[in-house]
């Protein structure tokens, strides 16, 4: 891992076209303007990572679907 | 081109119906491929299966269940699934995780599955931030009456 110092204002750029730029910095927060070509996704780390464990805990309760699947299905016609 | 496994099986799986997930699912990165299948005609219950794997989400639609849900994509995010031109083809829908019991039940409405039924491109969204969670209860609480939520505080 690269590791280095920035003071507010200066940037970093990664690869071409990616530029990060320490617009402020308050105690702990720093605040990054983030400039990326459209095609590059940037999220917030834990919220990806929610949304990994989210997922990967969907299809751990597969097995017996066919059968929470009725009953899914019953309680939506009765509400019909 | 090797049919597989499941094909054979399933001779309506139409080759020309998968919707391609560029990027995979977060979680399932490897994945790109899937079918899209409706419980039954009609049905806000969709499965999301995978077309190499036995992988397989199940989905709901979520203004049936939560009338009042609401989300904005950027254009970026447009860009991705080719429509930026027009979102007619947008479909949106909500990963269920199932508990032990099916009242238990949850629906991500935090980063809801997106899928363009024009370009056949299908992602994930997620979002900076959200107002919602990634589990809502997809069925009311209340243990005497199993009406989904979308009857609360209609």
């Amino acid at each position: 891992m690269l590791i280095l110092n920035r003071k507010k204002g200066e940037r970093v750029i990664i690869g071409d076209n990616i530029e990060i730029t320490v617009i402020d910095v308050q105690g702990e927060s720093v605040k990054l303007g983030i400039s990326a070509p459209r095609s590059v996704s940037v999220y917030r780390k834990e919220i990806y990572d929610d949304i990994v464990r989210s997922n990967r805990q969907a299809v751990e309760n597969m097995e017996d679907i066919g059968e929470k699947i009725k009953v899914l299905q019953g309680i939506v016609r009765k509400n019909e | 081109m090797i049919r597989n496994q499941k094909e054979e099986m399933n001779p309506d799986l139409d080759r020309s119906k998968i919707i391609t997930f560029a990027d995979g699912i977060p979680a399932f990165e490897d994945e790109k491929e899937y079918y899209l299948f409706p419980l039954q005609e009609g049905s806000p219950f969709f499965y999301l299966r995978s077309a190499n794997s036995d992988l397989c989400l199940l989905m709901a639609d979520p203004f049936t269940f939560f009338p009042d849900y609401q989300i904005d994509f950027p254009d970026p995010f447009l860009d991705h699934l080719g429509a930026s031109e027009s979102t007619a083809g947008l479909m949106v829908f909500c990963i269920l995780t199932l508990g032990k019991e099916f009242k238990e039940t949850t629906a991500n409405l935090m980063a809801p599955l997106i899928i363009n039924a024009e370009s056949r491109q299908g992602m994930q969204f997620i979002p900076q931030k959200s107002e919602y969670r990634l589990r809502h209860r997809l069925f009311s609480e209340s243990p005497k009456s199993e009406a989904p939520r979308a009857e609360e505080g209609a």
